[in-house]
């Protein structure tokens, strides 16, 4: 069988066979649940996921704060310089 | 404090909810033009009785991503694209189960008492010899010679080069020929 014969029979046979085939009538509105159930599942872990990481920050944060108050300053150990006075 | 009269709250739930409602539209749009032709599309790749699914599935990861879609008329070939890719995992998932027979499989794909019906033997033929061939290659058949894209289009849809779409169709076509010949001289 030449080429042309063969994607002649391909085409239709799979034209025969594509026409077999039905689709659900509610494909759409079971689709649609279901985006809409995933968006949402999506949103709330995100939502979840960011709640935890700002928790864990705060968490750091005022465990750091609490540690540091015995420490002496580091940035500004010196006395403050005596202000001349004013005339 | 009057109301700002470019509130961008008309459908109550802001900038947000506009845009999910936008997005809904355009994907239903999408849904009405196209969802029959993928599940065809997937049906003639193999994915038989899980075509609904997986095009259902494709449609969702368009959803999921339409405000990264650069143009909405790439949309179609981005769903032909995800289409092929699941239809291909679904295939390489039921051959690694078909090695375990204690585990129950799906039978052949065709063979439904409609399309025992209406196609005719040379069709059966044709479409059972596709079956046979490796996954690639009756992709690169089926996009090329049922939806009729350009070599392009099809290298696009299967994540390949022009070139390999070239070799798996002359190769696709190549064990075709080879099995319906072998089959007519069996018959003879």
């Amino acid at each position: 069988m030449n080429e042309t014969d063969l994607a002649e029979r391909l085409r239709d046979s799979l034209g025969a066979f594509a026409g077999t085939v039905r689709t659900s009538p509610d494909a759409y509105e079971r689709a649609l649940r279901e985006w809409r159930r995933r968006d949402r599942r999506r949103r709330l872990v995100a939502v979840v996921i960011a709640a935890l990481v700002v928790a864990a920050a705060d968490g750091v944060g005022l465990w750091a704060l609490n540690h540091a108050g015995s420490r002496p300053p580091v940035v500004f150990d010196a006395p403050p310089p005596a202000v001349a006075p004013g005339p | 404090m009057t109301t700002d009269s470019c509130d961008p709250d008309p459908l109550g739930g802001g900038w947000a909810g506009l845009r999910d409602v936008e997005r809904e539209a355009a994907v239903t749009a999408l849904f009405d033009r196209h969802h029959g032709e993928l599940v065809r599309m997937a049906v003639l790749l193999g994915a038989a009785a899980d075509a609904e699914d997986i095009v259902a599935e494709a449609f969702y990861e368009l959803y999921r991503r339409w405000p990264r879609l650069r143009d909405p008329a790439a949309a179609p070939g981005y769903l032909r694209s995800v289409v092929c890719n699941l239809t291909r995992m679904r295939i390489r998932h039921l051959q690694v189960v078909r090695r375990h027979p204690e585990v129950d499989t799906p039978g052949p794909p065709i063979g439904s008492a409609e399309q025992e019906v209406v196609l005719r033997e040379d069709q059966r033929e044709v479409v059972l010899a596709l079956q046979q061939l490796p996954v690639r290659q009756r992709q690169a058949l089926v996009l090329r010679y049922w939806l009729d894209l350009k070599e392009a289009e099809v290298a696009a849809a299967m994540g390949i080069s022009c070139g390999a779409v070239k070799a798996h169709t002359s190769r696709g076509m190549a064990a075709l020929n080879r099995a319906l010949s072998a089959r007519q001289r069996a018959d003879r």
